[in-house]
């Protein structure tokens, strides 16, 4: 059998046929609530949940056998997956914007926190002051959790790899991070995917069982109940929720049918969902459609056709040539450039930003 | 590392089960302590709900064993439907729905981990959570006036035998210069429905090894508890009769509901042991 290019990325011992659909699924939720097919409130907050507890058990479980040598491959990895789709979508955003917006300092200033992806702790605090003067109305505000995803990527190797000798690799660390996590709520559902992952290395029959999956299916549906009758705090249940739907959800397996096609399409879906709606508002709002279920429909369309489009032609070669680009050089530099840009994110953002 | 120890342990499954199931359904136990546990006639609540816990709590040992290789697909459609019946209940406040469907989410739930072995297993608490739900206002409405028409008719026929000067006209009763209303309250439905889950409770803590003895008591519960009741409204008439109208709305009204109560323990008690002689000389 083939290796497709998101496994390739993926520990090749083990993979998780479900999260494929997984991810088109969540991609599909965010894309629909924010075109208001789905009304209900918290449905994009929580398909971005179930991300981050995917992204957290996906990328724990691949640090968790990984040593210091390997990390500028996995930084590599990193960069090919994420970046360049990402920057396919900032240059869409920007040419869009600059057709469209007035470009002024705060302009800069957002563009600025994307590029450097930390937008996700500058950029939202300003949505209620500064809506209009984001690029494109703030249309693509959700590109903050591709930020989170991108510091995740940058701190979680540190204490799974660097420090895995002093307790990085620790149940009760985990443990303990999590409980703060859910409390403070900082970025719950990323630090108990982890914790998920380094329980199953620890214990991989427990955690890999039937009976495990089982019983967070079933814990799943309880808590999603929870959430649909707003019985408890979300920020608590939401990340809870998602870590169980997410290990309920991990039967390893061969890819299932159109795995790889599905998988691959969601993420440039996710980047770019604003694309159709606009396109569809531009040729249907002067016949009068705008608002209507049918310029909605049309907004799929052309995002899903827009998705499979960017991900064949673009994202597709340059996985499946990953391996003949990568150089210890390259490597190196991948890493050096992740760390930079945060960096100067947060030292500009800092002197920047005025909400503190 | 003990909390690390007990995560690995065959315990884990059920320990993180019931945080689910406690975080779905302990607002819900919140809301039933603040509003209707503090009705009288609903006391009995949180009793069931604490002996219910503590049955479960008891049966851990069982439920750890009883873990099935494949998931027994009913209990899906079952949870599905608990948690359609929690949602709706909760968002239209209708507190029998919501507080209803945790005997089917745990059921559901016993299904699913452990299939129809653990479902036996934990069936008597699950039918005894069935007395922490609140009966709903227009079936209480609709089964007591008929209750009270019955009770009246029978307190009038026993007294009116035993030679007392009393008549009765739909549920007031006259008794000599006396004019006696059987309420609401006087219906004993309530009363009923609590007596059923202490005589429920009596049958699981007695445990009989004859399937037939213990039906019989379950079958006579109802009867005992409706029995209970007219002696407490004959009492109450008597009472009033001989020493006065505020001798009979006063303490010893009060204290009756009290004495209906264990009087009508002792005769599920004494019944219980009839047919302990009854299945001891012929059913042996």
């Amino acid at each position: 059998m083939s290796r497709t290019p998101s496994q390739v990325h993926l520990n090749a011992a083990l993979y998780f046929p479900y999260f494929d659909y997984l991810r088109l699924f969540l991609a599909c939720v965010v894309m629909l609530g924010h075109d208001r097919v789905i009304d209900w409130g918290p449905s994009g907050n929580l398909a971005v949940q179930i991300f981050f507890a995917l992204s957290g058990w996906l990328i724990g479980g691949i640090l968790m056998n990984q040593s210091i040598a390997d990390l500028p491959r996995f930084y590599f990895n990193r960069a090919i997956r994420i970046w360049v789709p990402y920057l396919i979508a900032l240059t869409l955003l920007v040419a869009a914007s600059l057709m469209r917006d007035p470009i002024d300092t705060k302009w800069w200033e957002f563009i600025f926190y994307k590029l450097t992806f930390v937008y996700n702790i500058f950029g939202p605090p300003q949505l209620a002051l500064h809506l209009k003067d984001m690029p494109l109305d703030g249309s693509t505000n959700h590109f903050w959790s591709v930020n989170a995803e991108e510091q995740f990527y940058l701190v979680a190797p540190l204490l799974l790899v660097v420090f895995a000798r002093y307790g990085g690799r620790s149940r009760l660390f985990w443990s303990i991070l999590s409980i703060f996590a859910v409390l403070y709520n900082i970025y719950p559902a990323i630090v108990l995917g982890v914790a998920a992952a380094v329980f199953r290395i620890h214990h991989p029959d427990n955690v890999n069982s039937a009976l495990c999956r089982r019983t967070a299916a079933a814990i799943a549906a309880l808590l999603f109940a929870a959430l649909l009758g707003s019985i408890i705090s979300y920020d608590i249940t939401a990340p809870l929720f998602s870590i169980a739907l997410v290990i309920a959800l991990s039967a390893t397996g061969d890819r299932l049918a159109y795995g790889e096609l599905i998988s691959g399409i969601s993420y440039p879906l996710y980047l770019n969902h604003w694309i159709g709606v606009f396109v569809a508002n531009f040729a249907m709002a002067p016949v009068g459609l705008r608002d209507s279920p049918a310029r909605q429909a049309v907004a799929i369309v052309l995002n899903l056709s827009l998705a499979a489009f960017l991900y064949w032609r673009f994202e597709r070669p340059l996985l499946l040539r990953r391996d003949s680009l990568y150089s210890p050089a390259r490597a190196t530099a991948s890493l050096c450039i992740g760390y930079g840009l945060v960096l100067v994110g947060l030292i500009a953002g800092c002197f920047v930003y005025k909400g503190w | 590392m003990g909390i690390m120890r007990l995560l690995h342990s065959p315990l884990a499954p059920l320990i993180l089960i019931s945080f689910g199931f406690l975080a779905l359904y302990l607002p819900s136990y919140i809301e039933l302590a603040r509003t209707t546990w503090q009705d009288s006639d609903e006391m009995h609540g949180p009793i069931v709900l604490i002996v219910a816990a503590w049955s479960l709590f008891q049966l851990r040992h069982e439920l750890i064993q009883s873990h099935v290789a494949k998931p027994v697909w009913w209990g899906w459609a079952a949870l599905a439907l608990g948690l359609v019946f929690f949602i709706v209940g909760k968002l239209l406040s209708i507190t029998v729905m919501h507080v209803g469907s945790q005997v089917i989410v745990l059921g559901a739930l016993a299904l699913i981990i452990g299939g129809f072995k653990t479902l036996r297993l934990m069936l008597f608490p699950l039918v005894f959570l069935i007395f922490m739900v609140p009966l709903p206002g227009n079936l209480i409405d609709s089964i007591t006036g008929s209750l009270k028409e019955v009770v009246s008719v029978f307190a009038e026929q026993l007294l009116y035998w035993a030679g007392y000067p009393i008549a009765r006209s739909g549920v007031t009763l006259t008794v000599g210069q006396y004019q006696l209303l059987v309420a609401d309250a006087c219906s004993g439905l309530k009363s009923m429905f609590s007596l059923s889950a202490v005589g429920m409770l009596y049958i699981y803590l007695i445990q009989h090894k004859s399937s037939g003895r213990n039906i019989l008591l379950a079958a006579s519960l109802l009867p005992i508890a409706f029995v209970a009741n007219i002696i407490r409204v004959i009492v109450l008439i008597l009472v009033t009769y001989h020493f006065g109208d505020e001798a009979g709305q006063g303490f010893v009204h009060d204290f009756a509901g009290m004495v209906l109560f264990i009087l009508a323990v002792l005769m599920l008690v004494s019944f219980d042991a009839f047919l302990g002689l009854v299945f001891k000389r012929f059913l042996k």
